[in-house]
């Protein structure tokens, strides 16, 4: 009986022993089967990475080859690219990737690496042979005509390339933006700005296939007012309706029908369209009676219903849509279709268009009758040679493409449907009503009845600062607005009425629009309080005030509003598109604490 | 191209016919500096504010008024209290020029323009929301407007920030509850359906 408690006290101990060394086995088991794992997700990892790389390269050198047209190698990159993408795709999936996607740390970074591998795959496999069989020359009219018929046979693969890169966007959209090692992040950010940009042109590819034809008189035959804006004289979305050309567009010909000034169409006694007491109240009842005041506002679509029923007054025609560019957008063309010359007048070039456009004129021809018949015939010489020449189609998309991105080529067209399809878009040139970042508008407007705005160099910064207890955020906007004017040596056709009172000096009327449920506090000019004109429009509280600007000076306008209480730590600008490009600057802040 | 031209001259020509004489003067197209501003366009509600207009008649009688509406600006559903004489929404502080007897008055304010058609007052508002002031020449009949947004004294009730972050609190956690669910679901589904090709996601 002695024995046996020790006995059972050692049978116990070596049991313990066991179960110890059975666990220590099966942990050292389990830890060399994890890190065989692991080297193995490595090595693979390694190959899906090499794999993925020569993916981009394959990618970017099929974009290049589809836009040229050159059909055959852009075949050969495809099949290519849909190897290398598959190979990708598979070594990422299977038992080992999912069980390690869901590891605590290591996962959102191979959860990271299966959805960009997946993504390419996807690009692969269903977006980019739509996108290979087109035809990009297709977009592009030759001899004075569009193939309808080549732009409606697109449409249907442009759509279903459209669906595949929005959902690998929202897939993308989904990775979380912390917890990744460098590397994959950088590859994330660089993925998601492609596929921006992807999904930008399909997306545009898709509409235009969808909404070309019946813009373009497949159906019925279509009239456009062509809007030239002289940004000389600057208005809130750009210059004055200087210049204007009737277009007609039946199955793909477009002809010009009718141009003339926009100061032909004269003043009316009364608004042509009802104002409502909001904007005779911003813009006073200008806004309805002076072709030169139409966009005063902002608002495309207010702007280009005026103008076409001043129009319609005049001349009994009611045109279908009102498109408006200006000579900064033309030089882009240019730039894509070569010199465009004129009998007797100087060259078209990319290079100096603007000045030939907005300076020269004024300078060289005496008669306002003579420049608006100048103006005119170079819209129709440029025209002519967008229709006639044939240009490398991927330089005249890349020349529309900035032009849109910088609001000057604005639509409007009568037709609902077609509103509502470019609604959200910079074409539209609306100002949104619901916004999630908010917007600051800055817009300017002649106000001294001059060309002086050719002058105009421009910056802004708008700074998101403080908190306030309310939730409501501070925004500091500053404004630079300075005059490269000379001082003397200009013509009465430059300096027009000179309604700053020297007639070198530009006055701007400047409008600035809070955000959506935001509101304006206080400016101050030069550092000095400086008190502003106010009103209302849709949601936007809007600030007014003129700055005179002297020949080689500038003005420094410093401007305090309110956001109302959103997520956003950042905020961002919508401005007047001039003839030099803004400097512009956003300093975001932390999100507000809860 | 020919042919153009020719239309194009033709509708021209028509134009300029058919454009009637317009009594207004063409240069009073370019737009001009706002004739009514505030000093601040956001105040605090009992905060004062300065209202200036120019461009009035000499020594001219000019009323101003105002219209309240409730809530942030733009809303355009908030009643309209035109004149609002039932209680002090808007009080004058100061004049240019002081009434005879010293007495700050009612709105509507009916002030005297100076001699060059100028004036300045200063406004007190207490009521939060959005004001649209008004001044009218009485004998030159211009009028011109200028928007004001007031906003509430001090923080929003402490009841209501607290509902929200209870609401938001209760909200996340509802949604990690939902979360945890579905991961079981799935998991349950994968392991149900067994194969490797289902953990190909």
């Amino acid at each position: 009986m002695a024995a046996g408690p020790s006995v059972i006290h050692r049978s116990r101990r070596r049991r313990r022993r066991q179960r110890l060394r059975r666990a220590l086995l099966a942990a050292a088991v389990a830890g060399s089967v994890f890190a065989l794992g692991g080297g193995w997700l490595v090595i693979r990892g390694w190959e899906a990475r090499g794999q993925l790389i020569s993916a981009a390269g394959l990618a970017s050198d099929l974009s290049d080859q589809v836009l040229a047209g050159d059909t055959g190698q852009a075949h050969r990159t495809l099949a290519a690219l849909q190897d290398q993408a598959a190979a990708a795709h598979d070594i990422t999936t299977g038992p080992a990737w999912w069980t390690a996607s869901r590891t605590p740390y290591a996962g959102r970074n191979i959860t990271a690496v299966r959805a960009i591998a997946a993504s390419v795959a996807d690009l692969a496999s269903q977006a980019f042979p739509a996108l290979v069989q087109l035809k990009p020359s297709a977009l592009l009219p030759t001899a004075g005509h569009l193939d309808l018929a080549a732009l409606a046979a697109a449409a249907p693969a442009l759509a279903s390339a459209d669906t595949v890169v929005q959902q690998v966007r929202t897939r993308l959209d989904a990775i979380p933006a912390t917890g990744l090692v460098p590397p994959i992040r950088d590859a994330v950010h660089t993925l998601r700005t492609e596929i921006d940009r992807l999904s930008g042109l399909t997306s545009a590819g898709h509409q235009g296939t969808a909404l070309l034809p019946a813009l373009l008189g497949a159906d019925q035959p279509r009239t456009y007012l062509l809007l030239l804006q002289n940004l000389a004289e600057s208005r809130s979305t750009g210059g004055i309706f200087g210049a204007y050309a009737v277009v007609r567009a039946d199955h793909g010909q477009l002809t010009m029908t009718n141009r003339g000034a926009g100061g032909d169409l004269q003043q009316f006694a009364e608004p042509v369209l009802p104002l409502d007491a909001g904007t005779k109240a911003l813009y006073t009842d200008r806004i309805g009676t002076f072709p030169a005041d139409v966009n005063l506002t902002p608002d495309f679509p207010t702007a280009a219903q005026t103008f076409r029923e001043m129009y319609r007054r005049r001349t009994g025609v009611t045109v279908d849509g009102v498109l408006a560019t200006d000579p900064v957008a033309l030089s882009y063309l240019l730039r894509a279709i070569g010199p465009v010359t004129m009998p007797g007048e100087p060259t078209l070039e990319a290079g100096t268009a603007v000045r030939t456009l907005l300076s020269e004129p004024y300078q060289n021809i005496e008669s306002d009758s003579d420049r608006h018949d100048y103006f005119a015939s170079s819209v129709l010489a440029i025209f002519d040679t967008v229709m006639h020449r044939r240009s490398n189609p991927r330089a005249v998309l890349a020349a529309l493409d900035q032009a849109a991105g910088e609001r000057r080529i604005l639509f409007w067209s009568s037709h609902a449907g077609e509103r509502d399809a470019l609604a959200g878009t910079e074409l539209a040139g609306v100002l949104p009503d619901h916004e999630t970042v908010p917007t600051v508008g800055v817009f300017l407007n002649d106000g001294s009845g001059s060309k002086l705005d050719y002058y105009l160099t421009h910056s802004a910064t708008l700074t998101v600062g403080s908190c306030r207890a309310d939730g409501r955020r501070q925004l500091s906007l500053r404004v630079t607005l300075g005059s490269t004017a000379p001082s003397s040596g200009l013509t009465p056709a430059v300096t027009g009425l000179a309604l700053a009172g020297k007639p070198y000096t530009a006055r701007i009327i400047v409008y600035l629009f809070s955000p959506v449920r935001g509101s304006l506090v206080a400016a101050r000019l030069d550092g000095t309080p400086a008190p502003l004109g106010s009103g209302v429009q849709g949601t936007r509280q809007v600030g007014v005030i003129s700055v005179d600007i002297p020949p080689g000076r500038s003005r420094v306008l410093d401007v305090s509003l309110l956001a109302p209480a959103v997520p956003a730590n950042t905020a961002q600008l919508w401005l007047t598109p001039g003839v030099a490009p803004w400097t512009t600057h956003i300093n975001p802040a932390p999100a507000c604490a809860q | 191209m020919r042919l153009t031209r020719i239309i194009s001259a033709l509708a021209g020509a028509l134009a300029i016919v058919a454009t009637p004489a317009v009594a207004h003067a063409q240069n009073e197209y370019p737009p001009p500096p706002p004739v009514l501003t505030l000093s601040s366009t956001t105040i605090t509600a009992g905060d004062t504010v300065v209202l200036s207009g120019r461009g009035y008649g000499l020594g001219e009688q000019v009323r101003i008024d105002h219209a309240h509406r409730a809530g942030a600006a733009g809303r355009t559903s908030g009643a309209t209290n035109r004149n609002n004489h039932a209680g002090p929404a808007m009080v004058t502080v100061a004049y240019r020029q002081p009434l005879a007897d010293g007495h700050a008055p009612t709105p509507p304010i009916t002030i005297t323009a100076d001699s060059t058609g100028a004036f300045s007052v200063r406004l007190r508002f207490t009521d939060p929301g959005v004001e649209d002031i008004t001044a009218s020449g009485l004998t030159s009949g211009r009028s011109a407007s200028v928007t004001l947004t007031v906003l509430p004294r001090g923080n929003l009730p402490v009841t209501g920030s607290n509902l929200v972050k209870m609401s938001i609190g209760g909200g996340s956690l509802l949604v990690a509850g939902a979360a945890l669910y579905l991961v079981t679901l799935m998991r349950r589904r994968r392991r149900a359906a067994g194969g490797g090709s289902e953990l190909v996601s």
